[in-house]
């Protein structure tokens, strides 16, 4: 009876200090305030970032902070996020002892399953490994992250055969780099005269593309505005209700139709000005989206032949010979920003930032891609690849040793898109004794790799400047409320106080980051995607059963709303608010516990609702850390 | 000036769309997959993105076969490790579907599940329909 009526009074009092702590109004601070607004902070904004979806790979540290180093480096590059994962990756799981090259495959201790060691990691250990990089490589030196066709079974077949690798004598490894380093060489050969260089199979560049999408965009446009004009008449001829009601719906009517017949107008000229759409025809691709592209055609902008060549001569004949140098002095031709002024293409831009834009170009070369599917149809097949070995080495190996191998080059075969760049298999393959980073990024970003380890001088690529630090701030994770024989009290007061205390740093340390432009992680546990009554830092703990996981976002914002303060949290799953739905909600529309952008994928989550499943903070530039909460409850993995 | 007028012709497009007594539930939007552009219709109700000509949840194609029977059953601790994202574990738990990068005027990136008659779903949309179908069921 007595631990009853101190649970209560302890309940109710804990409830009263939670409300009143996590209430707000509107002139608190200014409260509602978006990264890189705050007017005395550093230019840093997590506002603008590229929208990333990280598939099936368990990158979300090197998602978040790809776009926190985003947000802090001078000139926002872009950053390769699988870049950022796999250095975690290599240093948190060095193999005993500290020597040799380690595994590229472990056994999590969360799923118990294994996997690679690029996912699963943790926002300022990840902002470390990166740190003591020379330099760091664009996203658009790593194509995978933005063509990629399942880059997790590519990533995981190169991880496979990296390790099976290890496990290799001597004399096996030697005649393992010595024979596919000639298979690669003679596709490479054969490539060179198959596929013509320099120019057969252009790859679309950035400049290319950028109108191209200009041109699918008037063309979706205009189908949509079609729709529209068909709906509405449709809609005209089946009115219904008194005469007067009847006519007025019919001018309103009248009018959506002539404004729609006059954007029609205007697209259909921003179009023509562009070139011509066209359904393409099914190709031999192993692609399932294009080989029985029945259900879902693709369509391709072909654009005016003289747009074309316009930009072909002053635009990629100079980044061709003399690279990207010249390349804004290229843009800066007159009759080149005239064409691009007349397809909306932004020419207003300042010589960098179009330098910046477009300098992707010189990461797509076209021969290339080509070599690439030469090279992955040479090992996607891991039997004749095996069979092909036994006959040049005599040496009998395991069809597993090849199987990792097979399943990359498998993934790769028809991607025309380069999403491996032309030397990444032999890149990586010349790296199998290398560390896993070095290996994986010799894969999947070569360039960049060969400029990383040995960078220009001056060293123009991005970097972390020294001065730059990542910042942790835990909290409790899992404090017991459960009242058990002994030392009730003691919990009870244990899981307040906590509570109480991470309130107020929690608080703290976000205004404080985004008042100081400050990018800013949350290293959180999922269960509030399922509600916001979740908590899983002082109820039931983050459980995986109930598909709960540990996951890292960004804060992006804050705000007050009815005396409630919320923060926008962006996640990396793409433009969608699926992962919130409430899927009790009202019948026949869509509901999500929490408000979300559905086009930029963030959504708004009350305070108290975070805090109940916020494991850790992480704020880059100066900022306190306060540790609360022990360390035995900080290792498992995002 | 010519900043001026597109704004305002943007804004008299916008207005025109909007203020359209029953506004469409749906709107088209094209996603670049490599050298070409696939064009899917929002279905804003039904909280996805399905390539255009299977907007019909009663058509042929498999999209809705499969989005009928995804299951949140069908995944374990090691789908959402690293924060992966749910709907692109899904699909791949899906026998020849996979999961394909596409990227939007804007920048925007987005994983579309492809099923072996070509059509697709946005991951996302792959996702609601799994928490859906496990609403219906009262489970996972």
């Amino acid at each position: 009876m007595k631990l009853a009526a101190l649970t209560l009074s302890l309940f109710f009092w804990m409830s009263s200090t939670t409300a009143l702590a996590l209430t707000c109004t509107q002139t608190d601070s200014g409260a509602t305030l978006l990264s890189g607004q705050a007017p005395n902070g550093q230019p840093a904004s997590m506002g603008n970032f590229e929208l990333q979806d990280q598939d099936g790979m368990g990158t979300c540290f090197g998602n978040t902070m790809s776009a926190m180093l985003e947000a802090s480096l001078p000139g926002h590059p872009h950053l390769s996020y699988q870049q950022i994962a796999v250095a975690y990756g290599v240093s948190a799981h060095r193999p005993p002892g500290g020597s040799g090259r380690g595994s590229a495959l472990y056994t999590d201790q969360f799923s118990g399953r294994v996997q690679t060691v690029s996912e699963g990691g943790f926002l300022c250990a990840a902002f470390e490994a990166v740190k003591s990089r020379n330099a760091l490589c664009t996203r658009d030196e790593v194509p995978l992250e933005r063509e990629g066709y399942n880059q997790g079974t590519l990533i995981r077949g190169l991880a496979d055969f990296y390790d099976a690798y290890a496990d290799l004598t001597d004399d096996q490894k030697r005649s393992m780099r010595t024979h596919l380093a000639e298979v690669m060489r003679a596709t490479f050969q054969r490539g060179a005269e198959e596929c013509h260089f320099p120019r057969v199979a252009p790859v679309p560049p950035v400049l290319t593309r950028v109108l191209q999408d200009r041109c699918i965009e008037k063309y979706t446009l205009n189908l949509e505005i079609d729709g529209n004009i068909t709906r509405l008449t449709a809609e005209r001829s089946s009115l219904t209700g008194t005469a007067s009601e009847v006519r007025d719906r019919r001018q309103a009517i009248d009018r959506n139709i002539r404004e729609l017949r006059r954007q029609k107008v205007r697209v259909e000229r921003d179009l023509q000005n562009l070139g011509t759409v066209a359904a393409v025809t099914a190709t031999t691709t192993p692609d399932p989206g294009k080989q029985n592209g029945r259900k879902a055609p693709r369509f391709r902008c072909t654009l005016l032949p003289a747009l074309v060549s316009d930009v072909e001569s002053r635009y990629y004949r100079v980044l061709e010979s003399q690279g990207a140098e010249q390349l804004s002095s290229a843009l800066e031709e007159i009759e080149t920003r005239h064409h691009l002024s007349g397809v909306l293409i932004a020419p207003q831009q300042s010589r960098g930032d179009l330098r910046q834009k477009y300098e992707g170009d010189i990461a797509y070369a076209s021969a290339p891609v080509c070599r690439q599917n030469q090279a992955a149809m040479a090992i996607s097949n891991p039997q004749s690849l095996r069979a092909e070995f036994f006959r040049t080495t005599n040496m009998c190996l395991s069809e597993d040793v090849f199987s990792g191998l097979g399943s990359a080059g498998r993934t790769l075969v028809g991607l025309n898109e380069g999403a491996l760049p032309a030397d990444g298999i032999l890149s990586a393959l010349a790296r199998l004794d290398q560390n896993y980073d070095d290996f994986l990024l010799g894969a999947i970003g070569p360039q960049c790799l060969q400029q990383i380890n040995n960078p220009p001088v001056p060293n123009t690529r991005p970097q972390i400047p020294a001065e730059l630090s990542c910042n942790s701030t835990y909290f409790p994770v899992h404090v017991p409320t459960v009242i058990g024989a002994d030392g009730e009290k003691d919990l009870v007061e244990t899981a307040r106080v906590a509570k109480a205390r991470s309130e107020e740093l929690f608080r703290r340390t976000i205004w404080d980051s985004l008042q100081n432009n400050r990018p800013l992680g949350i290293d959180l546990c999922t269960a509030f995607f399922s509600g916001p009554t979740a908590d899983s830092n002082y109820g039931v703990n983050c459980d995986a059963t109930q598909l709960h996981a540990y996951h890292a976002m960004t804060i992006t914002g804050r705000r007050c709303v009815n005396g409630e303060m919320q923060y926008q949290v962006q996640n990396s799953w793409g433009p969608t608010c699926n992962y919130v739905v409430n899927p009790a909600g009202s019948s026949g529309q869509i509901s999500y516990f929490y408000e979300c952008n559905e086009d930029a994928g963030y959504i708004w989550v009350p305070e108290d609702v975070l805090l109940k499943n916020t494991r850790s903070l992480a704020v880059l530039g100066a900022a306190p850390a306060l540790p609360v909460g022990g360390p035995a409850s900080r290792n498992r993995r995002q | 000036m010519r900043i001026l007028k597109k704004i305002a012709r943007v804004g008299l497009l916008a207005f025109a769309l909007s203020a359209m007594a029953s506004g469409p539930v749906s709107t088209l939007e094209s996603w670049r997959f490599g050298e070409d552009y696939i064009i899917f219709v929002n279905l804003k109700d039904k909280g996805m993105r399905v390539n255009q000509g299977c907007e019909d949840a009663t058509s042929s194609c498999l999209v809705w076969k499969m989005l009928a029977s995804v299951s949140l059953q069908d995944l374990d601790a090691s789908d959402l490790s690293g924060g992966k994202n749910i709907g692109a574990s899904l699909c791949h738990k899906i026998e020849n579907a996979q999961i394909v990068f596409a990227r939007n005027a804007k920048g925007r990136q987005a994983t579309f599940c492809a099923f072996l008659d070509g059509s697709m779903v946005d991951s996302g949309g792959l996702l609601l329909a799994a928490k859906m179908n496990a609403a219906k069921r009262g489970g996972r």
